[in-house]
């Protein structure tokens, strides 16, 4: 792969599409006092938030050097 | 009339002359009408984009699948963080793409891409057909927020014209400008509205939110899993990966305005990445639903219980307060899908040479898609229910198209992506209607393979045949 930190953005993929298949969270569990399933899928929704940050950190001088050309073509 | 009927109408004209403001000077252009001048900040985009998000679907339908279903309503939280993480990649290449080649809609983007103005049509008349039961559902729930809030039917059905009226005359006023500017307030609503929500809910349940899921638990602990009848881990990730594939990859045609209209892939880029957070909002009618399980007798219809239960603990003007931000969960969407089906009706569809024409053409289709929807959603609920059905799954069968037409190179011909959409659709329809047992799988994701199948095949003929033709043509 020519951009690895990008695996980044599909850890909370992986980690929504397993939620059933993990005992410790598919059961009658309560987490900070709500449902172990909800908590984990919130708790995820902000990794998600932490994880595309983490990419976009990463890629940050590829996406600055495009967002540049666009704005010079633009401007042409 | 109540209180509570009165803030709800009084809220419902205020949204619409927010709408209203939110014009610039006539320009007469398609273009302006849709997309602005695609300049929209990060801000005006993340309102835009976070308002097809939330739904009627976010009031009504989480709290009803959670009351019949627990914890698998989770799933919607998943699907959108999905959504958004396939966005971070593919929305800025839209907005590129559609910038060089001055797409105005979805089916701008198959024409251009495939060389294909056929294929353009096809997707034109596919996004409109499959939205319009889409924009039905807005109407429809819309009426059923006010007639659970108000207690009146003729309530509902008074506010479903109204509303429809309001939303038709901003977005002819105003267009995308109109829908951004309603989207910041009909936010604000609506977090007010869902807190309001949960503060009555956690102050009616016997030892507050703790309390309600330690009495879940202990009385209904099937809940709390996915081993349910009908809720099974299948069902959870098939509905995950068909929901998260469909709104990530730009299927439903109501979500590519907001992202042709932005200023830079950066906006977009940022939005994905903050967006996520947004949606724990969601987990709001989650524990609503939980709450019905327990205060809303068994049996009772599934998608009136977050309203019936601000009914049961809320004051009447705060219930009023609660069906303003969901009337507006539906307006704002409702608008987007107009402004959806209406550009692909008169733009790829009619196709009218003339600018002024064209967007003269505009204005009908949206007034006709709105009446259609409208007077269906009075006379005949049921009617569009069927195709709703297939909405989701059937424009989910435009995925590998718009994903080979990302590409820098496009290296799939027309012929094949038709046939891979056509029979996609084709077997969706048939494990729909067809009474196809095939358990808790979702069949929008079974015809995908199809779909897969068909446009491979078809791309190694065609690819053989070309290559075939060369030296043929070189002798």
């Amino acid at each position: 792969m020519r951009k690895p930190h990008v695996i980044w953005a599909f850890v909370p993929v992986l980690a929504f599409l397993s939620t059933p298949f993990l005992p410790f969270v598919n059961g009658p569990h309560l987490w900070f006092g709500v449902p172990s399933v909800l908590a984990w899928c919130l708790l995820w929704t902000a990794g998600t938030t932490a994880s595309l940050a983490l990419v976009e950190h990463f890629s940050r001088t590829d996406n600055e050097r495009a967002d540049r050309e666009e704005a010079e073509e633009a401007a042409a | 009339m109540n209180t509570t009927m009165a803030i709800t109408l009084i809220g419902m004209v205020s949204i619409a002359v927010v709408g209203v403001s939110g014009r610039r000077p006539r320009s007469g252009e398609l273009g302006e009408w849709t997309v602005g001048k695609r300049k929209f900040s990060t801000f005006t985009t993340w309102f835009l984009q976070a308002g097809e998000a939330f739904t009627t679907f976010s009031f009504l339908g989480l709290a009803g699948i959670t009351f019949g279903g627990g914890v698998a309503a989770a799933f919607a939280l998943c699907y959108l963080a999905i959504n958004f993480v396939l966005q971070y990649f593919t929305a800025p290449r839209m907005r590129e793409l559609g910038r060089k080649g001055g797409y105005l809609t979805q089916a701008d983007f198959f024409a251009d891409r495939y060389r294909s103005p056929l294929l353009g049509k096809v997707v034109a008349v596919v996004g409109a057909v499959f939205l319009l039961p889409y924009l039905q559902l807005q109407i429809t729930g819309l009426g059923m927020i006010v007639q659970l809030a108000t207690g009146s039917r003729t309530g509902g059905n008074l506010s479903m014209v109204l509303a429809t009226a309001l939303t038709v005359a901003f977005v002819l006023w105003s267009g995308i400008r109109g829908i951004a500017r309603v989207a910041y307030l009909k936010d604000a609503l609506m977090i007010v509205g869902l807190v309001v929500l949960l503060i009555g809910v956690a102050v009616s349940v016997r030892g507050g939110i703790g309390g309600l899921f330690e009495t879940v638990r202990d009385s209904h602990p099937q809940l709390l899993t996915f081993h349910q009848n009908g809720y099974d881990a299948t069902f959870f990730v098939t509905a995950v990966i068909i929901s998260g594939i469909g709104g990530g990859l730009g299927t439903m045609a109501h979500l590519w305005p907001p992202v042709l209209a932005a200023v830079s892939g950066r906006a977009l880029r940022k939005n994905a990445v903050w967006l996520p957070l947004y949606q724990i909002a969601l987990g709001i009618p989650v524990i609503v639903g939980f709450a019905g399980i327990l205060m809303v007798k068994p049996g009772s219809p599934a998608n009136s219980v977050a309203l019936t239960l601000a009914g049961q603990t809320l004051p009447g003007w705060l219930v009023g307060v609660v069906a303003v931000a969901a009337a507006s969960a539906a307006m704002v969407p409702s608008a987007a899908i107009v402004v959806g089906i209406s550009s692909l009706l008169s733009r790829n569809l009619l196709s009218p040479r003339n600018e002024r024409t064209q967007l003269r053409t505009n204005h009908l289709c949206v007034v006709a898609a709105a009446a259609f929807a409208l007077v269906l959603g009075l006379t005949r609920p049921g009617l569009l229910s069927d195709l709703l059905l297939l909405t989701y799954g059937g424009l989910t069968q435009l995925a590998p198209a718009i994903v080979m037409g990302l590409a820098k190179k496009v290296r799939l011909d027309a012929v094949p992506a038709l046939l891979g959409i056509l029979t996609g659709v084709g077997v969706l329809i048939w494990l729909t209607f067809g009474s196809v047992d095939v358990g808790t799988v979702d069949t929008g994701l079974i015809a995908l393979v199809p779909n897969l199948v068909v446009t491979a095949v078809a791309q190694l003929v065609v690819r053989s045949r070309s290559l075939a033709a060369v030296p043929a043509e070189a002798n």
